[in-house]
């Protein structure tokens, strides 16, 4: 009687401890197939975060682009305003015109705001405002 | 030693210890023994049936005892062949009552005992008399094994039944002794130990490999994190991926707008006065050569925006959209 106990008291431990890791087994399975999930997203979000990171939370490269405007043949006049840059270009033929709109247009930065006005036949006035 | 005392030593060795068992014998077993169950153990009947064989008699067994034996249901039966033909010796014995017995009279423990046997089947051989002890002998009368008193008058000397016990091996008429109070054998107990057991162990292995591999995934998305220096929380990453996405939205449709402009020919219509672009909204204020090319104009402006805004005084057209 006493090995029956005894083997009684074995099989209900080993069903017992059996129970336990099959419960374990179905949360560490849970988790896992989580966890992959949170890594793909990661991945994904990842990629997608350094492409927008790349374009518009460069500051080197903005600041390169900045002193390029800064630079540009006729020269702007320059000023801030917050965390703004303005480049005024009191008069700018139409070659110029297209030349500046290609470079932006090309450029990373952050473009606020574009203001054209005709001067006269062949010049226009340009204003500027990007994020600095 | 020679080679016949050896052969006899490895075959009591290989039956193991054995011992018969009788009402007045008095015996302390300490280690497993297999057991010969003296006649009080068990029912006997010896009876004609026109059948073939043992084996068609033993589905008679039942019936054999039915009128004897009340609790019928918990007797089992073992069937020998008698030296008359047609005839058999039907035996039928309850394992609960003779284990019973064995704890209450004989004081034997259950683990001690071993496989059992009953003694018609295991002398049902002999033709001399086998002593139990001295006031008791083991005879076979008519096939049936009986005990008998001694008698006085033994001037041979006598074969002891331990000796017979020993030189004899066992026949295949063991007890099925499984399903006492639901008892199980050894065999049984480990087949059905071995399934939580092994169970238990390939689950372990499962979740010791799902362990390594939660690891390997918690140590990718930490690597995940430095490469793209993703911020701790979700949260943070939705709201910077919000912000740059909204700008990356604005800058795409106010680059779109500027690169419309600058391919846009309109010197053929008139001309741009001013010209306003942000994130917002785009105004234009254009000069027409003509006042019966407004129409054409309006078509260039309406398709770039369906909902476009356009005022026209004279020969100035004025034209807003939203962004």
């Amino acid at each position: 009687m006493s090995q029956d106990r005894i083997f009684l008291g074995v099989f209900a431990l080993f069903s017992i401890i059996a129970l336990y890791l099959y419960g374990e087994k179905s949360s560490l399975k849970s988790e896992v197939a989580e966890k992959y999930e949170q890594l793909q997203t990661l991945n994904r979000e990842g990629v997608l975060l350094k492409e927008l990171r790349d374009n518009w939370s460069d500051k080197k490269r903005r600041k390169r682009e900045i002193s390029s405007i800064k630079r540009f043949n006729p020269e702007p006049k320059v000023r801030t305003k917050g965390s703004k840059l303005i480049a005024e270009f009191p008069e700018m033929s139409r070659k110029k015109l297209d030349q500046l709109a290609k470079k932006l247009l090309r450029s990373n930065l952050i473009i606020r705001r574009v203001e054209i006005e005709r001067v006269d036949d062949h010049n226009a006035k340009l204003k500027v405002e990007v994020e600095r | 030693m020679n080679l016949k005392a050896f052969l006899r030593k490895s075959r009591e060795k290989r039956r193991g210890k054995c011992l018969y068992l009788t009402d007045s014998l008095e015996t302390e077993i300490t280690e497993k023994t297999d057991i010969i169950l003296s006649p009080h153990f068990y029912w006997i009947k010896r009876e004609e049936f026109p059948v073939k064989n043992r084996k068609e008699a033993q589905k008679f067994a039942r019936s054999v005892f039915d009128s004897l034996i009340e609790d019928i249901e918990n007797y089992k039966f073992i069937v020998l062949d008698s030296e008359k033909e047609g005839e058999f010796i039907f035996l039928a014995y309850s394992v609960t009552a003779i284990f019973e017995k064995l704890r209450e009279k004989f004081k034997i423990k259950d683990d001690v005992i071993g496989d059992l046997y009953l003694a018609q089947s295991e002398f049902n051989e002999i033709d001399e008399p086998l002593s139990v002890n001295r006031n008791l002998m083991l005879v076979r009368i008519d096939g049936i094994v009986s005990e008998i008193r001694n008698s006085s008058q033994q001037d041979q000397t006598p074969i002891y039944v331990t000796g017979f016990i020993r030189k004899h091996d066992r026949t295949k008429h063991k007890l099925k002794v499984t399903g006492l109070n639901g008892d199980l054998t050894l065999f049984q107990k480990i087949s059905l130990l071995s399934i939580p057991v092994v169970a238990s162990l390939l689950l372990f292995i499962n979740n010791s490999s799902l362990q390594d591999s939660l690891q390997k995934l918690d140590s990718e998305i930490e690597s995940k994190r430095d490469i793209y220096n993703l911020p701790a929380t979700s949260f943070e990453l939705k709201s910077i991926k919000n912000r740059l996405q909204k700008i990356d939205g604005e800058q795409s449709r106010l680059r779109s707008d500027i690169a419309w402009f600058e391919k846009k020919k309109f010197s053929h219509y008139g001309e741009i006065i001013s010209l306003k672009l942000d994130s917002k909204e785009v105004s234009v204020k254009f000069r027409l050569k003509k006042g019966s090319d407004s129409n054409r104009v309006k078509a260039i402006f309406q398709k770039r925006d369906r909902e476009a805004d356009i005022n026209q005084e004279e020969n100035l057209l004025i034209v807003s959209f939203k962004r």
